[in-house]
């Protein structure tokens, strides 16, 4: 028999089976999340009446808006966090020296869109500066900012109602420091919109897992909060020299041993890339930034630093998703030969697995989640393969190119792609 | 990203899929995706004048045994047929099979049919290759009862009577023992290799005390299962040695070693196996000669065009080419051996047994006299292969 079939199929089933273990074992782990949360919210409201602190926690939010030409959202982004729930709150908006009309947008909404609303001209802060990328913008409102709690939000997101109320609930627990919302894509009926809508809506699950293991390490840009105190004071601004700062900042939140929660009650709409060119770029910049913090924080994997490093962060969570690039690198290779082995052998153990444990992610979405019940995502069942499939290329297309990018030394471009704006859910 | 790195790197990605999907297809199925394949009735017909010359020709510069089409026994006739396919001769060896006779009865009728089949063969020249299966009328006899030498005056009263009918040392061929002792559907219980050599000894003992300058032999399968509980699928290229350390010295004179190549019917799960490296090991054959301490191997094995199964849809094909493959492929293995100072023959297995249990079609024709049959151009050019390279082949194929 052919050597060169026997070492890829024995890779391939080790992949497979590595994959589908971590799957499955996220998939269990997942489900205790809510009993945590529930557990660490009681200990929270307990210690506090034990302390005596019975006043309800109210600490002031200060949330950034970096805008680089994003005239089409920007006022979405600012109206939903001006008219929720919370009140003790003050948008930051730093235009990073846009060059369409957000600037005029802005000023505009400020003049005439407030009418009705006599503190909110108080509670917004504009400022225009030149052009320095993402990080530079968020510093450059960090430091003009009041509040005990940073929030970050990105120009193109939308908040639902309550957010900031449920976000700043989390900081009453002291031992946390960060804490990162649920994003989900803004509803798109393209092939790239559906791709990305299946993409979060399984990225949920892996966010519970992480935070039942308190290994969470990635605080979107899209909606994370921070305590400032502990975080900018402590260790700094974000890294402006880094594309993905928001990556970065948070594997430097892990790294000196602070806590993170995972939001999942805190809602944020994002909009996602329009077309596959955008995704292949985006999906470009995260990986080169996650390479790079890697590179930058290799001490954390496999740390012995058990009091400052989280076990399962160290030991479990890295190094899978360092082999889950690996995996990717020989994607092509073994999806492929899975698929056509099953076909060829009739043995479809392996697809079998894979796919009822995505149609058990289906039916959590569809009767757990957390807003509201979406039945229609079990539609979507029958797409995921293609469209799963589409996102292994994409990914590998980034890898690749990240690689070269990395053996080369190169640096990544800012990325802009054409907004259409959120369309809630 | 610019769109050329877009194309290049999905280049890449295409291009590892593609080798992904040929890899699995051509190992599990052994045709590439890149081979274009005619339809299976047309396989078989090649376009005009694209016989090959071997077709036309002769297998060998020896000339047929004369008038071997009008011998009584079938075997005869049967090897007639492929000396007319050959326009020469083919072998002087062909497989013949009895029974181990249960008691002197048997053992006097059986022996006076065999008796009358020897002559025949030896009056042309023919020497028979007889497998000696260890049955009555398809019931299997315990190793046990021959080896405790339970059936010794039945089997001292076949060879006696061999004897008495006029058979001589050279009329007697080779005798095999309780072939492919190592596979399952003797239906051994309690089983031990040691049982197998016991049961040779006592076989081949009996036969050469009358008849000393007969030869016996061992085939052997080169792969090994458990007699009980046992899936075709767990066979095992192991060691033989166990199954021979105990045979006598100068009883067996050869070993044969048995194995065939295999293709999965669609959505078994299973791998084709077509290297003669894995399924006809001669390494394992070599080691077992080397204990029983001698020097002559043969080959049992084939190639088959069609293995029938109950769906119709499932039917294994192998076009005459990948036969011919498989054929260079034994002969490759055989010199290996060969070169190792062993002398080496192969035991043809060319019967059709599409009626038969196994549903499988071992045989190069329907018709000899189909000039455009491609599998008979496959058995014609082994057999000039065969004669050019100086290593003897008999034929096994009982199907009259």
């Amino acid at each position: 028999m052919n050597e060169y079939f026997i070492f890829f199929r024995n890779a391939a089933f080790f992949f497979a089976t590595a994959m589908l273990v971590k799957y499955y074992v996220f998939l269990i782990i997942a489900a205790f999340y809510p009993l945590q949360e529930q557990s660490r919210r009681l200990h929270v409201r307990r210690l506090r009446r034990k302390i005596g602190r019975f006043e309800p926690y109210h600490p002031k939010v200060s949330v950034i808006i970096p805008a680089w030409n994003e005239e089409v959202g920007i006022l979405k982004t600012v109206s939903s966090i001006l008219w929720g729930t919370y009140e003790k709150f003050e948008i930051i908006i730093v235009n990073d020296g846009s060059t369409d009309d957000s600037d005029k947008v802005v000023h505009e909404f400020r003049e005439n869109g407030l009418k009705d609303d006599l503190f909110a001209e108080d509670k917004i802060h504009y400022f225009f500066k030149e052009n320095g990328g993402k990080g530079k913008a968020l510093n450059y409102g960090i430091e003009r900012a009041t509040g005990e709690i940073i929030v970050t939000v990105d120009a193109d997101s939308v908040l639902e109602r309550d957010a900031l109320t449920r976000l700043v609930s989390y900081f009453e627990d002291d031992r946390i420091d960060a804490a990162v919302g649920n994003v989900r894509i803004s509803k798109s009926w393209s092939f790239v919109g559906l791709a990305q809508l299946l993409e979060y809506l399984f990225g949920f699950y892996f966010k519970r897992a992480h935070a039942v293991l308190g290994a969470e390490y990635i605080f979107g840009g899209a909606c994370a909060a921070f305590r400032k105190k502990a975080v900018f004071d402590e260790l700094g601004l974000f890294d402006t020299e880094n594309k993905t700062e928001d990556i970065e900042m948070s594997m430097r939140i892990r790294f000196n041993g602070l806590h993170s929660a995972y939001a999942e009650d805190v809602i944020c709409y994002t909009e996602g890339a329009s077309t596959v060119h955008g995704l292949v770029s985006q999906r470009l910049r995260w990986k080169k930034g996650r390479m790079d913090t890697f590179l930058k924080y290799r001490s954390i994997f496999f740390s012995a630093d058990w009091r400052r490093h989280n076990v399962f962060l160290s030991w479990f969570i890295l190094p899978f998703s360092l082999l889950a690039e690996v995996q990717l690198f020989f994607e092509p290779i073994s999806i492929t030969f899975l698929a056509t082995y099953s076909f060829v052998s009739g043995d479809y153990l392996s697809i079998t697995l894979g796919a009822l444990f995505v149609f058990v992610i289906y039916v959590v979405n569809a009767f757990f989640s957390h807003s509201k019940k979406s039945f229609w995502v079990l539609f979507l069942f029958p797409f995921t393969w293609p469209v799963f499939y589409f996102l292994v290329w994409v990914e590998y297309l980034a890898l690749l190119k990240s690689l070269k990018m990395l053996l080369r030394g190169d640096d990544i471009e800012w990325q802009k792609w054409k907004r259409k704006g959120v369309v809630l859910n | 990203m610019k769109n050329t790195g877009i194309a290049f790197y999905s280049l890449i990605f295409l291009g590892l899929s593609l080798f992904a999907f040929n890899l699995v297809f051509t190992s599990m199925t052994d045709r590439s995706i890149f081979q274009i394949h005619l339809p299976k009735e047309l396989v078989n017909k090649p376009a005009d004048g694209q016989i090959p010359q071997s077709q036309a020709g002769r297998c060998s510069d020896t000339g047929s045994i004369d008038r071997l089409g009008e011998a009584s026994d079938p075997a005869l006739r049967r090897l007639a047929e492929y000396q007319n396919v050959c326009n020469s001769l083919v072998t002087k060896t062909v497989t013949i099979s009895v029974e181990v006779p249960l008691d002197k009865a048997m053992a006097e009728e059986s022996a006076h049919r065999m008796a009358d089949r020897l002559k025949e063969f030896s009056s042309f020249g023919v020497s028979p290759l007889v497998m000696v299966e260890p049955t009555k009328n398809g019931t299997f006899i315990g190793f046990n009862a021959i080896q405790a030498g339970n059936l010794d005056p039945a089997v001292r009263k076949f060879f006696s009577t061999l004897k008495s009918d006029g058979v001589t040392d050279p009329m007697m061929g080779t005798w095999v023992p309780f072939p492919e002792a190592n596979l399952p559907y003797w239906n051994h219980v309690n089983f031990v290799p040691g049982d197998f050599s016991a049961a040779v000894n006592e076989y081949l003992g009996v036969m050469k005390s009358q008849f000393p300058g007969a030869n016996g032999s061992i085939l052997l399968n080169s792969a090994t299962y458990e007699h009980e509980n046992f899936e075709w699928t767990d066979g095992e290229y192991v060691s033989l040695v166990a199954y021979v350390s105990g045979i006598k010295p100068g009883l067996v004179d050869s070993f044969g070693i048995e194995g065939f190549p295999w293709m999965p019917p669609a959505q078994s799960g299973r791998f084709g196996v077509f290297d003669a490296r894995e399924y006809l090991n001669s390494r394992l054959a070599i080691e077992a000669a080397d204990k029983i301490g001698v020097r002559s191997l043969w080959f049992n094995t084939g190639t088959y065009s069609r293995k029938y199964t109950l769906d119709k849809g499932k039917t294994v094909f192998i076009d005459p080419g990948k036969r011919k493959d498989v054929l260079n492929g034994i002969i490759s293995e055989l010199e290996t051996a060969e070169k190792k100072g062993y002398s080496v023959s192969i035991n043809l297995l060319a019967e059709d047994r599409s009626n038969l249990a196994e549903a499988t079609d071992w045989s190069y024709w329907s018709d000899p006299n189909d000039l455009s049959d491609m599998n008979r151009a496959v058995f014609v050019d082994f057999s000039v292969k065969m004669n050019e390279l100086g290593i003897p082949f008999s034929l096994n194929d009982e199907s009259w």
